[in-house]
């Protein structure tokens, strides 16, 4: 396969990869690095790319993969990650809090402070509109096991953006 | 859709049962602006997950994307052609050994003639040497003959016709010390096997008491055994001077006690 022709496989679901390596990473810098290393390790497996449904379900599994790989690294060089950040612990100033409120940053803020496989279940299924097909497919996660921790996931970011609302109304 | 129904499909979303078909549903609901209040607070909720879903790589480049795989390939391209030039490279080290062996070989063999050219030397150095000394032993004069003998022992490795020549003197010269001098040259060659045979039989037959007494020294030193039967008729001899018999004597315990 030709540089060009792969681009052209490829450019299609850059969209898409960009919002699960932002979903997954928040950073944009952290993203766009992390979809660069993707592309290396695509192009490496282009000869298995007729293996799979689609360029897209491949790109999808290897952006996720290295997404877990850099949030693993960094949890051990830096513990005060936002995900352990919860959101009443103090961590945020009740000054900064009001800054944060109804900005999408703290919207952000409570998405991120979901564990991990839970913001990708959320990512591949409610914003990407994946099928459970596709989303085993792309963690390796029998459809049951997703369908509970979809389930589990929804019900903790309802707990979060709860707590937002309860927030705003003060 | 009614208000039931979207607590129905709350309630399944909740519970991960929901199609994606009935989740659209509940997106378009929560999109509206009249939401009912008992739905607030799930808006925040569908809310975020419509942004998230509006997102898109504002400032998108390729190079932001494939940047770091065309770097790659770029580098393999290199790579390779540092590959080529190492082999280029590997073929010229190679050529440069064979032409290092070459020259040393030369160099070696040069030396191996040269060191043959010495040897030429060493072989006319002593045939020079060996005609002096023939020369010198023709001499009527004993001094000249004597110079002769001495001149042997300059000789490191004497050919037999220089050893017959001493054995010829030990025998025959007419000045004692000439006999002597070549007994004592011809001792330092007493591993020669005819050297040996030559000075016991010497010692069996000379009968001057001074060539006697310097052969039994030479053989005792040389740990000749052979020479024992020699020594033991020089013991019995009749005519023999005591001074020669008490050396003789001597010279068969030393070599007997050995």
């Amino acid at each position: 396969m030709e540089l060009q022709e792969f681009k052209v496989k490829v450019l299609p679901v850059k969209d898409r990869l960009y919002r699960i390596a932002l979903n997954m990473l928040r950073s944009v810098e952290e993203a766009e690095d992390t979809l660069q290393d993707a592309m290396v390790k695509l192009w490496d497996k282009r000869q298995q790319l007729s293996e799979y449904r689609s360029v897209e379900a491949l790109a999808v599994t290897i952006t996720k993969n290295l997404c877990l790989d850099r949030l693993k690294s960094k949890k051990h060089k830096n513990q005060l990650d936002v995900q352990e950040m919860e959101l009443d612990s103090g961590f945020v100033t009740p000054q900064r809090r009001a800054e944060l409120n109804q900005s999408m940053e703290i919207i952000d803020l409570v998405f991120q402070s979901l564990p991990e496989q839970q913001r990708l279940l959320i990512t591949l299924r409610d914003v990407e509109g994946f099928s459970y097909e596709e989303i085993s497919e792309q963690t390796g996660l029998e459809i049951n096991n997703i369908r509970v921790g979809l389930s589990r996931a929804r019900k903790k970011a309802r707990e979060a953006y709860l707590k937002i609302e309860d927030y705003e109304l003060r | 859709m009614s208000l039931d129904r979207t607590k129905e499909l709350i309630e399944k979303y909740f519970n991960g049962e929901t199609s994606l078909e009935e989740e659209k549903q509940l997106q378009s609901f929560f999109q509206r602006e009249d939401i009912p209040i008992e739905f607030k607070e799930y808006q925040l909720q569908f809310k975020d997950i419509q942004n998230r879903q509006n997102i898109r790589w504002e400032d998108f480049s390729e190079d932001k994307l494939f940047g770091k795989l065309e770097e790659n390939l770029d580098q393999e391209e290199q790579d390779v052609k540092v590959v080529s030039i190492n082999r280029s490279t590997l073929t010229w080290i190679y050529r440069i050994a064979a032409a290092v062996a070459l020259i040393l070989v030369g160099y070696l063999a040069g030396n191996n003639l040269k060191s043959d050219d010495g040897l030429d030397e060493v072989r006319k150095e002593l045939q020079q040497m060996k005609a002096m000394m023939f020369d010198n032993l023709g001499s009527n004069s004993a001094s000249g003959r004597l110079q002769a003998v001495n001149n042997s022992f300059d000789i490191d490795a004497p050919d037999d016709e220089i050893l017959d020549a001493l054995i010829q003197r030990m025998y025959d010269d007419k000045n004692t010390n000439v006999r002597l001098k070549a007994i004592e040259s011809l001792a330092r060659f007493g591993d020669n096997i005819k050297v040996k045979n030559s000075l016991v039989d010497a010692l069996g037959s000379i009968e001057e008491p001074a060539i006697q007494i310097s052969l039994i020294h030479v053989l005792v030193e040389l740990k000749e055994k052979s020479a024992i039967e020699n020594l033991e008729k020089i013991t019995e001899g009749s005519d023999v001077l005591k001074e020669v018999k008490a050396e003789a004597h001597l010279g068969i315990f030393k070599l007997k006690d050995l």
